[in-house]
């Protein structure tokens, strides 16, 4: 049998199912971090979905085929953009209540989707926080290893030579 | 270097004896603020006053809006909780990015 081009793809069975899922996969993380606070989940666990979406990619690709595609800086600034927020949404609190964290804004009817105050707008918040951040860990790992791959292949030539 | 350790020392003396006055100050360990004794069939438990607060107040959904006890108390009773873990979090991705950073385009000749 040949040497596929990139031997570091999985099968093409996998791929295709991989890409499939990715979207629908993005849409339940969404919908667990929206629903935060009416339905079991929120924040934390929705981002994790969300961020498994894109690890999933990184299995079925593999490393090398992702380390040269994707720019991690733009995941970066979502992560540090949903610590601000949180820390933001806080502060309103205090300007509103004199107490940080306090819940503020439209209360509405509980469990309907727009209600207790400032609860779902801080689980968006830790939800871009956890998955563009746990996106980045498994991403900048890989980078890491590609690149120290890289090397020793390198070191290894130069000393045959 | 001799004057510096003692000031280091010293400092470390008073932070020390501080922490460890505010020791004696604590609520005493294995008794809550008060406990009520809830008769529930032929038993009886204990609740302190805070699990009673955040259980009957979570439980109404009046205060918070929220359906979800459980986010109730992560994002409004216990935020600074929320706040500590959203940090460990970001000290992670902090120190992998320092760790595995992509090469810069002038690194490439040493």
């Amino acid at each position: 049998m040949k040497m596929s081009e990139k031997p570091y793809e999985l099968s093409v069975i996998v791929r295709t199912v991989a890409r499939l899922l990715f979207g629908l996969i993005l849409i339940f993380g969404f919908y667990v971090i929206v629903h935060g606070h009416i339905t079991p989940g929120g924040g934390f666990q929705g981002g994790v979905v969300t961020a498994l979406a894109v690890i999933m990619l990184l299995a079925a690709y593999g490393y090398e085929g992702v380390v040269t595609e994707v720019r991690e800086k733009i995941l970066e600034r979502f992560e540090s953009l949903g610590a601000i927020m949180f820390w933001t949404l806080g502060l309103v609190g205090v300007i509103a209540t004199a107490t940080y964290f306090a819940d503020v804004l439209y209360k509405g009817t509980p469990g309907e989707l727009i209600s207790a105050g400032t609860i779902p707008l801080m689980n968006i918040a830790v939800g871009m926080k956890v998955a563009s951040g746990v996106a980045v860990l498994v991403i900048i790992m890989s980078i890491g290893m590609y690149y120290s791959r890289k090397y020793q292949k390198a070191e290894k030539e130069g000393a045959e030579e | 270097m001799i004057k510096r350790r003692a000031i280091g020392l010293s400092a470390i003396l008073l932070i020390f004896g501080l922490l460890f006055a505010g020791v004696f100050l604590l609520h005493p360990y294995g008794e809550p603020d008060y406990t009520l004794a809830i008769k529930q069939g032929d038993s009886f438990y204990q609740r302190t006053a805070t699990d009673d607060y955040f259980i009957e107040r979570g439980k109404m959904a009046e205060e918070s809006g929220s359906t979800n006890i459980v986010a109730a108390i992560l994002f409004d009773y216990r935020g600074y909780d929320t706040l500590g873990e959203a940090t460990v979090l970001f000290t992670a991705v902090a120190g992998a990015t320092a760790m595995f950073r992509r090469e810069r385009k002038g690194d490439e000749d040493e």
